[in-house]
């Protein structure tokens, strides 16, 4: 008791300090357990997680050779683990809780947001389409809690083209959303006459806190929002390597799209589906030779919107082995749109010959992930110019296949069902 | 309540509630100001605040800007009740913008008191358990921790450091990203 109240800022309790140290950012908690061994205690607390923001712990990788549909079979997932030492963490990688849910048959990744995944729940038989699929699963691996969300009655698995993104924002609400996007394929649409922009993405919306699916009423292409959407008209969603590129940041969802005219753009689309606002890329890339096999990949690394790409030097038409150096932007000023080069470096220097694809960039630091060879997970520090390998996996993985982890311990009263 | 009707819950809402403060001084507030405070509101629960509610944690110049604060914002939580029982994105979009505005302006207006008040003000929302004032107070501390180095934090709130320099290192290895 004695230490408590030395270390503890003019006598404030220590529930009132944890209160404090829940409104800072994961960096700002980590870097405070140096002020006394009262605050290292405080946040090492097993406790105080459900409170203290968390940071990467660590990625999901799946072995690839299991994707069907659109995701990984759930039965083939692994955990790489970030922290130095052993964590006191009890994930289960292989998701047995989920498997203990009624006629569970296949689960396949689909998308991940702050700490919760979503999957789809389908039939084990036959092709993937929709009479396959039985529901959407969401849990969180850290609480062992899900909830089953119907199919929205669109009809958009039997669409070729679809998307469900997980949208959680566990700051503002404890309530998840799903955006759905998807293009109608009706019969004979592709015949030859029939315009693409006849067939624009069409926008559905999950939310737990109505429990129903709600569609976007139709598009007026030519009003000021309609211009907004216009990327759903001849846009579609851009991947590298398998994943779509899209980040959270700050409550919106950011969808890196290709228009026609192949120039990439972001979209943000808020938690009703609607587009809220369309970001350039930086003007600076505008003009440069990207590597054909990287559009680019899009993060958010400490609040705010990241863009990495690597360029392609010389004149050889053969791109995919030949990049040079790696650009990294940061969104300074979501209004203005003020893109600011944070770092470049050159790409042989970091990795040699070996073609790298971007993973994710940590939410809380200046720290990039790359997968080589598509067995070694490396991290590339910026502010240190430094390269490690973080792990080396058994199997080949995919892009997709590799998703990183920042654990969310709250208890949910949406996730209604508990192992 | 056996007999509750509208006609009760009309007097309920006129119904005023005496708080005494550590030094002994009185404050007469509605129930609906009182509320504010999860504390208070189990005592009205259970009946047991015939005579005044005793305060003895709070003295009556923070109990006075307890009250303040609970005054300006029973208002507004008289008017997010109806929703909150059917969370919907929209009707958590149409909440009116000025009120929002005026409350932010009272909010900032409250907090420019000295360190010391500050904590004070901590330590009363967390005993009262008001969440909005908790919320609001404990922020403006981690702001000013935000960014700042444990040297920094320690200086800014006189702390002893009683790490060893070997624990000490042993963080910053585990966590080296978040001290770069």
């Amino acid at each position: 008791m004695e230490r408590r109240k030395r270390s503890a800022p003019a006598g404030l309790p220590y529930d009132a300090l944890l209160e404090i140290l829940a409104r800072l950012p994961a960096r700002s908690v980590y870097r405070s357990k140096c002020v006394a061994k009262g605050w290292r205690d405080l946040v090492d607390d097993p406790l105080n997680r459900k409170k203290l923001p968390q940071t990467l712990e660590g990625f999901f990788v799946m072995k690839p050779g299991t994707a069907r549909g659109r995701g990984v079979g759930v039965e083939h997932f692994g955990f790489i683990n970030l922290l130095p030492r052993p964590v006191p963490l009890d994930i289960d990688p292989c998701f047995s809780f989920l498997k203990k849910l009624p006629e569970t048959e296949y689960l396949s990744f689909l998308d991940y947001c702050n700490g919760l995944l979503l999957f789809v729940h389908a039939r084990k038989s036959g092709p993937f389409d929709q009479s396959d699929v039985l529901t959407y699963v969401v849990c969180n691996p850290a609480t062992k809690q899900w909830e089953a969300v119907p199919a929205c009655d669109c009809g958009c698995w039997d669409c070729l083209e679809w998307y469900t993104f997980l949208v959680f924002h566990p700051a503002v609400s404890s309530h998840f959303h799903l955006i759905n996007f998807w293009r109608e394929w009706r019969e004979g649409s592709d015949k030859e006459g029939e315009e693409l922009e006849e067939w624009p993405l069409l926008v559905c919306v999950y939310s737990s806190g109505t429990r129903t699916w709600s569609r976007r009423s139709q598009t007026d292409w030519n009003n000021e929002q309609g211009r907004l959407e216009g990327w759903r008209h001849q846009g579609e969603l851009c991947y590298l390597g398998g994943d779509p590129q899209r980040a959270f940041v700050n409550g919106i969802l950011h969808l890196m799209v290709w228009e026609l005219d192949d120039s990439p753009i972001v979209a943000a689309v808020d938690i009703q589906g609607k587009t809220q606002r369309i970001i350039k890329m930086p003007a600076a890339a505008e003009g440069m030779r990207w590597a054909h096999t990287h559009i680019g990949h899009i993060s958010q690394s400490q609040g705010r919107l990241h863009y990495i790409n690597f360029q392609v030097g010389g004149d050889d038409d053969d791109d995919t082995k030949k990049c040079d150096e790696l650009f990294t932007w940061v969104l300074k000023d979501y209004d203005t749109q003020e893109w600011v080069l944070k770092d470049t470096v050159s790409f042989l220097k970091l990795f040699g010959e070996n073609i790298c694809t971007v993973v994710a960039i940590h939410q809380d630091c200046n720290v990039v992930f790359f997968l080589q060879s598509k067995n070694q997970l490396i991290a590339y520090d910026m502010d240190r110019k430094e390269v490690s390998v973080v792990a080396t996996l058994e199997n080949k993985i995919w892009r997709n296949g590799i998703v990183p982890y920042v654990p969310n311990f709250a208890d949910s009263l949406v996730l209604t069902n508990k192992h | 309540m056996a007999s509750a009707g509208s006609g009760d819950e009309k007097a309920a809402a006129a119904a005023m509630i005496t708080l005494i403060s550590s030094d002994n001084e009185k404050f007469e507030v509605t129930e609906a100001t009182a509320t504010l405070s999860q504390t208070i509101r189990h005592m009205i629960e259970d009946g047991c605040t015939d005579g005044g509610v005793p305060l003895p944690n709070v003295t009556s110049k923070i109990l006075a800007r307890v009250i303040e604060y609970c005054k300006k914002h029973a208002t507004a939580a008289a008017g997010e009740e109806g929703s909150s029982s059917s969370f919907s994105d929209a009707a958590f979009l149409e909440v009116d913008r000025a009120f929002l505005e005026e409350l932010e302006e009272f909010d900032d207006a409250f907090l420019e008191v000295d360190r010391a008040t500050l904590f004070d003000l901590i330590l009363a929302a967390n005993y009262l358990d008001i969440k909005g004032l908790l919320n609001l107070t404990c922020q403006k501390v981690a702001d000013s921790v935000k960014g700042k180095t444990p040297e920094q934090i320690r200086e800014m709130y006189n702390i002893v450091n009683d790490l060893t320099p070997e624990e000490e290192a042993e963080i910053r290895r585990e966590t080296q990203w978040a001290f770069e």
